[in-house]
């Protein structure tokens, strides 16, 4: 069974998602030893190629597939990078469905480019006997409560995080993708079904739904399990990166209730999710350099 | 060994008992294969265009001691004297089943009585809100929820009925001396049932594990949902997609359990006619 990572990096105007792809596949090889394949589009990789070379590019990835960008999908979110500052910034993620079809694995594991992996945990996913394992606890680094689950809305369905996505070339995965595209496809349709208060198209929101129908329109028994992982730890975008180092990074996280106000925290061997692209992009060359053979 | 279900319907005031027994009786008839055996008890006259379904119409015996009453619980300890079935699940009548359950028959007849403790919202979750169970909590007294319970003619259930009769005869003098200062203003069925079987020590033959019996009960506040965005009228916040073939959906999640919907006007007539349309009525 072949098996390694799946990246997808479209860059905007303000974030060079491929460059944070890159120390992420790099760290994905530290940590994991697994191959990476980047899919992304002709501008975000020539301009990666331009900046980064060529041959650093191969060093990280395997494989990269270039797509077409759908000139028509326009999505802006707004992006927060701390309290601080914040934009709204064209977000290209109206191609995630296309996973399945493009990964070149038989078991993939499907990571969003900013979930950085700092340790050996997603090889546990390997050889499992679920197809898919998707999270829906997560947990943040000062959180005083276990790993916990949200809704999409207050009486809505649950949510899971389409952040990690581990699928094993099966027709349960396929019809989980296929579905999604439906619901990308039928956005307005289902938002208004499952009451989203924001009309930005997120995974998230169309992996749950799909989750959500193929489960029967109920939790009972899951046709999706579990990441073997407690939670995906998130970082939200109102904090910063301190400081990086290998597999080590100490955050400025945001007080609860005190906006513009920080502690440390250090997150060690402990993969992480952050939602602050700017922090990312402002550590991304220390992260290469720390990573790089 | 015969098996069904009782439900126990008093109109009261505007609240048409009758007519939600008699659709809890239709989903009972539309989606249960084996056990189906339906009994009311009423001291109301049932509509002859609700006998049928019904397979055994009760008197309620002696005498009905909710005749002044709103809440109409006070006959609630007659359910072993009512039941015409060797075994037995007493049901709330504002409930509807929307798949078959009969499965379940098998597990709870291990029991002598068997009683939900957990029930779910709507989205199948334990409910975890404990704010209509202070008195429970605080008595360490076992969550005895009336609206799904199970038993059979034994002895064990006899006593707990006895006991119970004895309590709903002079509750307020068990109250006062059995609970604290949460205890109840009135007469509670789930209060009472639960004291009796706390003092006689049969909480671990009544209740067991976590997956059945159990229903989904819909007061608004035990929906696990911040209490800014519902109101206890549930109906207000989240919508009902009831189909031609009697499934329904509560917002976005299909009902599979006995579902006790607490806000009567949430059943229309609508809903009535298409269950009566699926047994060819």
């Amino acid at each position: 069974m072949t098996k390694g990572v799946l990246m997808y990096a479209h860059n905007n105007p303000e974030i060079d998602y491929v460059k944070i792809a890159c120390a992420n596949a790099l760290m994905v090889k530290k940590n994991l030893q697994v191959p990476v394949t980047l899919v992304t589009d002709e501008g975000s990789i020539s301009w990666g190629r331009k900046q980064l070379t060529e041959e650093f590019i191969n060093e990280c990835f395997e494989k990269v597939i270039t797509v077409e960008r759908n000139a028509n999908f326009t999505n802006n979110k707004n992006c927060n990078d701390t309290s601080f500052s914040s934009k709204s910034l064209p977000f290209y993620n109206s191609n995630h469905w296309e996973a399945y079809e493009l990964s070149p694995y038989e078991e993939t594991l499907f990571i969003d480019s900013d979930y950085l992996i700092m340790s050996p945990a997603l090889n546990n996913c390997w050889g499992s006997v679920h197809d898919v394992m998707i999270n829906h606890k997560i947990y943040s680094p000062i959180d005083q409560v276990l790993p916990y689950s949200k809704n999409i809305d207050d009486v809505g369905i649950k949510l899971y995080w389409a952040t990690v996505i581990y699928f094993r070339k099966s027709s349960l995965s396929e019809h989980l993708f296929n579905l999604v595209q439906h619901i990308q496809e039928n956005y307005d349709y289902y938002k208004d079904l499952y009451y989203f208060s924001s009309g930005m198209f997120r995974n998230d929101n169309a992996f749950s739904i799909a989750i959500h129908m193929m489960n029967g329109f109920n939790d009972f028994e899951s046709i999706v399990k579990e990441l073997p992982i407690p939670g995906l730890l998130m970082s939200w975008d109102v904090n910063d990166i301190h400081s990086v180092k290998f597999n080590d990074i100490i955050l400025f996280v945001e007080k609860p209730d005190a906006n513009g106000t920080y502690i440390l925290s250090r997150i060690k061997n402990t993969d992480v999710h952050i939602m602050n692209k700017w922090a990312i992009n402002r550590h991304a060359d220390e992260l290469i350099s720390i990573y790089k053979d | 060994m015969s098996k069904g279900y009782l439900i126990l319907a008093q109109n009261s005031g505007s609240i048409n008992y009758l007519r939600m027994a008699y659709a809890l009786a239709l989903s009972i008839k539309g989606t249960q294969t084996e056990v189906n055996q339906v009994a009311i008890a009423t001291d109301d006259t049932v509509p002859d265009r609700y006998k049928h379904a019904f397979d055994h119409i009760v008197k309620i015996p002696w005498m009905d001691h909710a005749k002044d009453s709103r809440w109409k619980i006070e006959n609630t300890w007659k359910f072993y004297h009512m039941t015409p079935f060797d075994e037995t699940v007493v049901l709330d009548a504002d409930m509807l089943f929307p798949t078959d359950i009969s499965h379940w028959w098998d597990v709870l007849s291990l029991k002598d009585v068997w009683v939900t403790n957990k029930p779910r919202t709507f989205r199948g979750e334990l409910i975890t809100s404990t704010q209509y169970r202070q008195v429970h909590v605080s008595n360490n007294l076992p969550h005895f929820y009336i609206a799904f319970f199970y038993f059979k003619k034994c002895e064990l259930a006899a006593e707990m009925f006895k006991l119970t009769q004895i309590i709903y005869e002079n509750w307020e003098r068990f109250y006062y001396d059995y609970l604290d200062e949460t205890r109840p203003k009135f007469n509670s069925g789930d209060v009472t049932y639960a004291l009796a079987i706390k003092l006689l020590g049969i909480e671990n033959e009544c209740f067991d594990m976590d997956s059945i019996p159990t229903f989904v009960h819909m007061k608004g506040h035990l929906q696990n949902i911040d209490p800014r965005y519902i109101s206890d009228d549930w109906t207000k916040n989240i919508p009902t997609y009831f189909t031609e073939d009697c499934k329904f959906k509560i917002g976005n999640y299909e009902q599979y359990l006995p579902f006790h919907y607490y806000i009567k006007n949430w059943l229309t007539n609508d809903m009535i006619n298409k269950l009566e349309r699926k047994l060819g009525i």
